[in-house]
């Protein structure tokens, strides 16, 4: 263990990454109390503030949008409903995933054959469409968004888990194991899974990345996050009409964006290449 | 040639046919509005960003003066009232449709019986009784009784647009006519690319003179900073619902100009009453809701004085006006306490429907007005919805608790209260008593006893608190700065029958 962030700590991106994803650990755990205003109050009396370093006052340390709600309040916000939708998708997804992908690499045959056909279908098939289809006949809400960027996942976890439950399932140990009379569900639990918790890991963490982006692609076309709930997306959207007036409206939230997504995947790289002896 | 070349000349070809309009730009003067039209058969909405464009083609007898007060002649030329119930009307002679139909009494009869089946103009049009031929160029418009020359002159100005009998019956008012209409307008229809543009060009013939702009192109653009850089970039000439902060920006820019002209539109919360189960059937509740938003600051901050404010669903400039209706003036903390006297100590929780799209800064607006309710303990669930799906669930009374929308009528308060009317397609208020005064007010011929009946009207929209208004908005345009002969009209119609480039 010890090695392992010895060597993690080496590569200088997944540093950066793991700095930038303990900051938004910090900012969704942050209370709402400690904002500086209320992230859904509108005040235009103060819209289109600059953010400080561009002119603006301390008051509004990244500025304010076009209706005058503080825009550091509402891209913290912003992050809590991002962190939280991005972390139970991926959570969803990999359930999903990393049981399919068991299952089919552990008994092969139809099962496998049946599975991997599901998992072409998903791939095949254009998500964001899916997304628009699904939430135009059934509406936006939270519960539902999740569960739909829970499920556009699952199809990577899967093909990545059935490939390596198929290298363990040949080791000599699980061979053995078996042969003792083992259960099937004892030897995933016990020796399956356990083998392949590095896969799963990366996969995750570039899945974060992913789900992040399609939140706020999703939001930004007004399917996802209804207001007055501020997400990245909602916000960019909010602020492409004002992109000569008030830029820094889409650049805050567009940067956290591009910060979160950048970290995850430094990380991911990052986590690959230390638990990964042969790319070292 | 090689390779290279060919390909050269393929991209060519492509990005050619790709962004180049069929005709010469410096002949073309292209206008940007939202959203494409639906068709161009003029009686197939009330929308007048769709009507612009059939408006171009298809003329009325008459419509009104850019301050939207008095009446101009179109084709017709004369009218007086000939009886209490008769408008007699004297048609321009000499006019022919582009296709070569004349433009005669027979065709104004039928253009007329066409405009009174029109479902969207049933209210503009439900006083009128039927038309009568009097000679080649005259016709009696006769009301159901007696009726003012002001009230049926606003129905023709709405909706008496002139069609060629023979061609709209063969192909079909609302079908072939709505993707090739002809009439006698100062342009003639070219083309229609949907979701692109639509192409009319100049008619020889028009009786008011050829226009001087060869082609006048219409291009949907949805996005109000994209319609803006259009028109900064030349790509367009006129642009309409122009966001008010590009203002400054645009006005120093020596090519462009960027107008804000008088409104009508007037501008309003519903709030809805049919269903009884809802604490919106409690009138306190309602009342508490109007102390709940604050429309002098939605005029100052957001519209930034480009705006007026409004006690009553007509504007003062209309008729039959109510001047005795107060003005609530904004008070969150009574608006919390007179929940609390209705039962409601802990506030309540109400739906909020609005358009993404469709009325100007409507989405910052509602957004800034669902904040202003959440502080009188109104919690808000906001629906954002597409504008389509906005009319739509509109006029099918799916809207729910509250909505946000601004409607256009004549400057007369019998077409803004029918929308308060049993049973009318977007009423969210059941009243008898309301129904039995409108009913009988456009039957009085004495304005000031018509006027009078509004007054009542509006007293009994005032007292159940069926509504929040707000204000009316200015019009906001922007064209090339050496763009001449243009006048903003109050109705929001684009003439430009008389516009020149310097």
């Amino acid at each position: 263990m010890r090695r392992f962030w010895k060597l993690l700590r080496r590569d200088r991106l997944a540093t950066t990454g793991m700095v930038i994803i303990v900051v938004l650990a910090v900012v969704t755990l942050w209370p709402a109390a400690w904002l500086p205003a209320n992230p859904t109050r509108a005040n235009p009396a103060l819209r289109l503030k600059p953010p400080v370093f561009a002119g603006g006052t301390w008051e509004n340390a990244l500025g304010t949008d076009n209706l005058g709600r503080d825009l550091l309040s509402r891209t913290v916000a912003g992050t809590r409903v991002s962190v939280v939708i991005a972390l139970v998708a991926v959570l969803i997804s990999a359930t999903l995933g990393i049981g399919l992908g068991v299952a089919a690499g552990y008994f092969g045959g139809a099962v496998d054959s049946l599975i991997m056909r599901l998992v072409d279908i998903q791939l095949a098939f254009p998500l964001l469409l899916l997304i628009i289809a699904v939430i135009a006949v059934v509406g936006s809400s939270l519960p539902i968004l999740i569960l739909l960027l829970g499920i556009s996942g699952w199809a990577q976890f899967a093909r990545l888990v059935r490939a390596e439950t198929l290298r363990v399932r040949t080791l000599e140990f699980v061979e053995a194991s078996r042969a003792l009379g083992t259960s099937s569900l004892r030897l995933v639990v016990k020796h399956v899974l356990p083998n392949i918790s590095t896969t799963i890991i990366v996969v995750g963490t570039f899945e974060i990345a992913r789900v992040f982006l399609l939140e706020s692609a999703v939001s930004f076309l007004g399917l996802g996050v209804q207001p007055p709930t501020p997400s990245w997306g909602t916000m960019i959207a909010d602020g492409r009409n004002y992109v000569y007036e008030g830029w820094w409206i889409a650049t805050v939230p567009g940067v956290a964006i591009v910060l979160s997504v950048l970290a995850f995947n430094f990380l991911g790289d990052g986590l690959r290449d230390v638990l990964d002896p042969t790319s070292r | 040639m090689n390779a290279r070349k060919i390909l050269l000349a393929l991209a060519s070809v492509l990005l050619a046919s790709t962004f180049a309009l069929a005709q010469p730009r410096d002949q073309s003067f292209i206008v940007a509005q939202a959203a494409d039209t639906r068709g161009l058969s003029p009686l197939s909405s009330t929308n007048q960003q769709e009507k612009n464009i059939s408006n171009q083609v298809v003329e009325r007898l008459v419509q009104w003066t850019p301050d939207g007060t008095g009446f101009v002649p179109v084709l017709a030329e004369t009218w007086s009232q000939t009886a209490d119930d008769t408008l007699q009307v004297n048609l321009r002679q000499g006019v022919s449709f582009t296709n070569g139909e004349p433009f005669n009494a027979e065709a104004a009869k039928y253009s007329l019986e066409q405009m009174m089946v029109a479902t969207p103009y049933a209210s503009f049009v439900s006083i009128l009784s039927h038309v009568d031929v009097v000679d080649d160029h005259t016709i009696n418009v006769v009301a159901k009784g007696p009726a003012s020359q002001g009230l049926m002159l606003n129905a023709l100005a709405m909706g008496s647009f002139q069609y060629p009998p023979v061609y709209t019956q063969e192909v079909g008012l609302l079908e072939g006519f709505a993707t090739n209409p002809i009439g006698t307008g100062p342009f003639s229809f070219v083309e229609w690319v949907k979701d692109d543009h639509i192409t009319l060009q100049a008619n020889p013939d028009y009786w008011g003179g050829k226009p001087s702009v060869e082609y006048l192109i219409f291009r949907p653009i949805s996005e109000s900073a994209a319609r803006v850089a259009a028109l900064e970039a030349g790509d367009v000439d006129f642009i309409i619902d122009v966001p008010l902060d590009s203002f400054g920006r645009l006005n120093a820019n020596p090519n462009v100009v960027a107008i804000a002209s008088p409104g009508g539109r007037a501008y309003n919360l519903t709030i809805t009453t049919l269903d009884p189960n809802s604490p919106l059937a409690n009138v306190e509740v309602r009342r508490a809701l109007q102390y709940a938003v604050d429309p002098d600051s939605i005029i100052e901050f957001i519209l930034q004085g480009h705006g007026s404010r409004l006690t009553q669903v007509v504007a003062p400039t209309t008729f039959g006006f109510n001047p005795d209706i107060p003005q609530l003036s904004y008070d969150p903390e009574r608006a919390r306490q007179m929940l609390a006297d209705a039962g409601y100590p802990d506030g309540i929780t109400i739906n909020f429907d609005y358009a993404i799209s469709g009325y100007p800064l409507g989405k910052e607006i509602s957004e800034y007005i669902a904040s202003q309710l959440e502080e009188a303990g109104v919690t808000v669930n906001q629906n954002v919805l597409e504008y389509g799906e906005y009319l739509n669930r509109l006029v099918t009374l799916r809207l729910v608790d509250l909505f946000y929308g601004g409607s256009l009528t004549p400057p007369d308060a019998q077409f803004a209260y029918p929308a308060y009317q049993c049973g009318f397609r977007y009423s969210y208020y059941c009243n008898p008593e309301y129904d039995a005064i409108f009913a009988s007010a456009p039957l009085l011929v004495d304005d000031t006893e018509r006027a009078a009946a509004y007054h009542q009207l509006a007293q009994i929209i005032f007292d159940q608190a069926v509504v929040i208004p707000l204000y009316t908005m200015d019009d906001f345009w922007a064209h090339r700065s050496d763009l001449e002969g243009w006048v903003p009209m109050r109705d929001q119609f684009l003439d430009f029958t008389k516009i020149s480039l310097r």
